[in-house]
């Protein structure tokens, strides 16, 4: 956890006359989980997608690895793209079989025959869904949804996750299953980001916390700064739910 | 009464004894048709799903032309047709007026803006979040293109089956510049046939209706409603088929 792996500086973002980010300074560091904490319509969405190239920023300046993506060609974006993966909120799945979802980020890397069959095999194991191969994507649980997506994350060993919510509408179970999941990839040494608004979620996965308010970053911080030494009104307020 | 039994009875003849005739202006029917809307599939299709999937300028008025398009008097292409192939026309040098040739070129103008405004529409209606997940995931805007395809599988077969049926039916631009042509031929028995050059079964059956052989005329008829039950078969086939949409991954 020595260099950063994303560099934001003065992020602003723009959707025709609404600020969504303003001025968004903040290093993010390999390794780490760092959690967008704050209520909805924060700004911790756009900052996942802006970091996910899916969003180009207004002004300011986002670097991955150094590099600026704004300088980058669709063919550099690519290539950045292919080092992350962004789940969202609700974890959409194609309209297959979970073979097929989990076989379409393999086979955009050429990646297909036994070598995928067996990543597929190896994927759902590790989210506890060993046998599901061939289950229609549209049949599953809520839970079983976000893990299949995790496993579809993780089946072409990304340097970072972002994750929208990932246990919105999740009973504990299934909550403290993705939780799981999520530790066990950042022990395999994959660099996760978040965007929450689940205080104990935040708490529980995140090394930093950064508290957004209406495009703005309130405050960044550890864990436990965060929760015992609000530095506004807002984090105070916002972080006395727990 | 008895004229329309009658007509009956001479359409299920013609149909049962192969007709060699009836066999010649379905064969006309199948190469025109058929050859305009793979050229139209060729065309509508790719250019629909890349405008679904693209903004730029200009994007609205591209899709209210082909709206247009899609309810294109068949009269008004043939008019157009025929006045771009006649002799004193632009491209009338290239002598295609009553050819198959001319009648694939307006049941091309007529289908291509059916397949397109249909995969438009049904490419926009893969959800976004389902788009983004291809690129999230790593997938170029090629592979992407690809997801949508599959998402929406089903609709743009729907698309081409559309697109056939419009060329499939209609009259007015392949009368006009196919002119319903047949000619005799000498069997091997040394009787004479009629042979379809470039009349197709709603051309034989608007003509053949004027000269009282409704036989003729009611045998196309039921050839023409078993290919639209057909079409709507496979259509449903496919969905059954399909149910995934994806049929690559």
């Amino acid at each position: 956890m020595d260099r950063p792996l994303f560099e934001i500086r003065g992020l602003e973002k723009r959707f025709g006359a609404k600020l969504a980010l303003a001025g968004i300074d903040l290093d993010i560091m390999e390794g780490e989980v760092f959690a967008f904490l704050g209520p909805s319509g924060a700004g911790k969405t756009t900052l996942l997608r802006v970091l996910n190239t899916l969003e180009r920023p207004s002004s300011g300046r986002v670097a991955f690895q150094g590099v600026g993506i704004s300088e980058l060609d669709s063919r550099g974006l690519l290539e950045v793209r292919r080092r992350m993966v962004l789940l969202a909120q609700g974890a959409p799945l194609f309209n297959t079989t979970v073979r097929g979802n989990l076989a379409y980020p393999l086979k955009v890397r050429g990646i297909g025959g036994r070598e995928m069959e067996r990543r597929v095999v190896d994927a759902l194991d590790s989210v506890g869904m060993t046998g599901y191969q061939d289950r229609d994507a549209r049949t599953l649980s809520g839970g079983e949804r976000q893990r299949v997506a995790l496993a579809m994350a993780a089946i072409f060993e990304p340097r970072v996750l972002l994750l929208d919510e990932p246990t919105a509408n999740l009973d504990p179970i299934n909550e403290e299953m993705v939780w799981g999941i999520i530790e066990r990839m950042r022990e395999e040494g994959v660099t996760v980001i978040l965007a929450t608004h689940k205080l104990a979620e935040a708490r529980r996965l995140a090394d930093r916390i950064g508290v957004l308010r209406e495009g703005r970053m309130e405050q960044i911080g550890s864990a436990r700064e965060i929760f015992t030494r609000p530095k506004t009104g807002f984090v105070a307020r916002f972080t006395k739910r727990a | 009464m008895d004229a329309i039994l009658e007509g009956f009875y001479q359409a299920f003849r013609l149909i049962v004894t192969l007709d060699p005739y009836l066999i010649s202006v379905i064969k006309v029917q199948a190469v025109v048709s058929g050859t305009a809307v793979l050229m139209s599939s060729a065309v509508g299709l790719p250019l629909g799903v890349l405008v679904a999937l693209n903004r730029f300028p200009g994007k609205g008025f591209l899709n209210t032309l082909v709206s247009t398009g899609m309810g294109l008097p068949p009269v008004v292409v043939g008019v157009f047709v025929y006045l771009l192939l006649s002799r004193s026309g632009p491209l009338g040098f290239l002598h295609l007026l009553n050819t198959p040739s001319a009648m694939i070129i307006a049941q091309f103008i007529l289908a291509t803006p059916i397949i397109m405004g249909i995969t438009i529409a049904v490419v926009e209606a893969v959800p976004k979040e389902i788009l983004e997940l291809g690129y999230t995931l790593g997938g170029s805007g090629r592979d992407v293109a690809m997801v949508a395809v599959r998402e929406s599988f089903y609709g743009l077969v729907t698309a081409v089956l559309a697109g056939f049926g419009r060329a499939v039916a209609e009259v007015g631009a392949i009368f006009i510049v196919g002119g319903g042509i047949v000619h005799p031929v000498l069997t091997g028995e040394g009787a004479t046939v009629q042979e379809s050059v470039t009349r197709t079964l709603t051309v034989a059956a608007v003509v053949e209706t004027r000269q009282g052989l409704y036989g003729n005329a009611i045998a196309y008829g039921m050839i023409l409603v078993g290919l639209a039950f057909i079409l709507n078969f496979t259509a449903a086939w496919v969905k059954g088929r399909y149910p995934h949409g994806q049929t690559i991954v």
